[in-house]
């Protein structure tokens, strides 16, 4: 077989959920190398579970996910390891485990000095050069959101999925987050996020998805998709892109009548 | 951990394994060690090299089992408070014992020890079993704390029922823990299910070190979580059963020793579990050797001893786990 370096990830007519529930139905969506998705919805639309289906975390009624064009149950757990680079939503860390520790999980690939030295190359690219020997637990939750961050880009995988990435972080990491995942895109890998802040997301996303009771409503370019009838109907606000010279911006505020 | 740590860990189990053979409840003199050395058939001999030196190693064995079980299931369920009698295997491996006693089969050799093992190997394989389907830490923590309270509360039918109240006595006393008047073939049957149990747990360290980072981040690193998982959990419930078909039910060593260790290991549960075997063996090495120097008119019960240093340990662990909580 031969190994796949590129990892386009696609969707077709998923259905499922935790336990077994009908979170999502029916969705399709292919993510190729090079590209930074966006998924956007309301609380509850579906988001964090599409991502967990799409990586075999969450059982399937319905559908299939393959990945670089191989079925994701055919693939071994190592090589979907190598394929893929994870950050969940959930940010619990078990032990107090030095942040460069940490990150070096995400390159278990690796001799230790390599990997220690990939460690301090990702944690300087977030933020936190001089951080490598502090207890992760002993960190702000931002920081600690950050040394997660450093992990997933340690990954080097060709397809990196990010739940929320931008949670927890000041506005200034949140830039410097997605700044890192689009780089990652430019250089090839394909990069998914999901996102609740939409001005970022418009300004940052190559493609917006999204999700609404567990169904894709819309996917396409920011500014295609996210006109004023979406934006009330999925996410329950008045809006649209108004030009300024830095360009154009999304503003919303609050549907007057709900 | 620093070699220098581990080098001080080892030293100090040499330390307390040496003071375990040398004190003890018969004071000897110096010629008497002198002749011990040189003749180790003469009665000095017989006391340091077929009463006290088996019964040292066996509380090293023990200690070391339950030490590397509690390490291994604290990194499992990522909970600094859990230990082999968390999963119910210590309460079943007494009920097993227990079960035995009461049958009248004490006077068989090696049947209480077998009865011990068939209970813990029985919760061993139901909590792997469980461990298999439930992927979520407190889930396991939930349905060890009812297994554990089952095997107790069948014991205590045992006593309910016992119509010889020399049989409860007898289970009462084998309950209490003790490393006493063992050989070693008593080592020896000891040391195979301990060997297994450890090799499990050493092979499972990498995952329980990716579990630091939640199941998911686990499950999507490449390493066979599932396998690992049933590993660590197989492997703590063959040491702790071991452990109880040889020495009766004795707490707290697998909770405290991986706390001993853990800032020198970094906190990271693959480099925790050896150490924790060291500090497990000096622990219990040294609880024995307590229980044996203290004057006292009956010798005390190891797992007394254990008990009584163990609960003020499990107190101030639940203390800094409650304040880490309110922060």
């Amino acid at each position: 077989m031969t190994a796949v370096t590129t990892a386009a990830w696609t969707l077709e007519g998923v259905s499922g959920g935790p336990g077994g529930r009908a979170v999502l139905d029916q969705v399709s969506l292919t993510v190729r190398p090079g590209e930074l998705v966006g998924v956007v919805g309301a609380n509850g639309a579906g988001k964090t579970t599409l991502l967990r289906a799409g990586l075999g975390l969450v059982g399937l009624t319905a559908g299939r996910v393959s990945l670089g064009g191989q079925a994701l149950d055919a693939l071994k757990e190592a090589e979907r390891a190598r394929l893929v680079g994870y950050l969940p939503q959930e940010r619990r860390v078990g032990w107090n485990l030095a942040a460069a520790r940490i990150v070096q999980l995400g390159a278990p690939d690796l001799s230790e000095g390599a990997a220690r030295a990939l460690a301090v190359d990702c944690l300087a690219k977030v933020g936190l050069a001089g951080f490598e020997g502090r207890g992760v637990l002993d960190l702000s939750g931002g920081e600690r959101a950050r040394v997660l961050l450093a992990r997933l880009l340690a990954t080097r995988a060709p397809l990196l999925v990010a739940d929320e990435p931008t949670a927890g972080l000041d506005p200034d990491a949140q830039y410097l987050a997605l700044e890192l995942l689009t780089a990652q895109a430019r250089a090839g890998a394909a990069v998914v996020t999901t996102l609740h802040d939409l001005g970022l997301a418009t300004r940052v996303c190559d493609r917006l998805v999204v999700l609404k009771d567990g169904r894709v409503v819309a996917d396409g370019p920011p500014r295609e998709v996210l006109d004023g009838d979406l934006l009330r109907s999925a996410f329950g606000l008045d809006g649209g892109f108004v030009e300024t010279a830095d360009g154009p911006v999304l503003v919303t505020r609050r549907a007057q009548a709900r | 951990m620093s070699r220098r740590a581990m080098t001080a860990l080892v030293l100090a189990l040499a330390g307390v394994l040496l003071a375990g053979l040398l004190l003890g409840e018969t004071a000897l003199s110096l010629s008497q060690y002198g002749q011990a050395l040189t003749n180790p058939g003469s009665p000095p001999g017989e006391v340091l090299w077929t009463i006290r030196l088996p019964r040292a190693l066996m509380a090293a064995l023990i200690g070391g089992g339950l030490g590397l079980a509690g390490a291994s299931l604290q990194g499992l369920l990522r909970n600094p408070l859990a230990d082999p009698g968390i999963l119910g295997v210590s309460a079943f491996a007494g009920l097993g014992a227990a079960l035995a006693i009461a049958a009248g089969l004490s006077a068989v050799t090696g049947a209480v020890e077998a009865g011990a093992l068939v209970g813990a190997l029985a919760s061993g394989l139901l909590v792997s079993g469980l461990a298999a389907k439930f992927r979520e830490p407190e889930a396991l923590i939930l349905l060890g704390v009812s297994l554990s309270a089952m095997g107790g509360a069948l014991t205590a039918l045992i006593f309910n029922f016992s119509p010889s109240p020399v049989a409860t006595a007898e289970v009462m006393n084998w309950l209490l823990g003790s490393v006493a008047n063992r050989d070693f073939g008593d080592i020896g049957r000891a040391v195979v299910p301990m060997a297994i149990g450890a090799a499990l747990c050493l092979w499972s360290g990498r995952g329980l070190t990716m579990l630091t980072l939640g199941e998911e981040t686990a499950a999507m690193s490449g390493l066979p979580m599932a396998r690992l998982r049933t590993a660590a959990v197989a492997g703590a419930a063959l040491m702790a059963g071991a452990a109880v078909a040889a020495a009766g039910v004795v707490g707290f060593v697998g909770l405290a020793a991986p706390h001993l260790v853990r800032r020198l290991s970094g906190d990271d549960p693959a480099k925790l579990l050896i150490p924790s075997a060291v500090a497990g063996a000096i622990l219990l090495t040294a609880a024995d050797l307590l229980s044996r120097v203290l004057p006292s008119e009956q010798e005390l019960k190891l797992g007394v001893v254990t008990a009584l240093v163990g609960a003020p340990v499990f107190a101030l662990v639940a203390w800094r786990a409650a304040r880490s909580w309110r922060s």
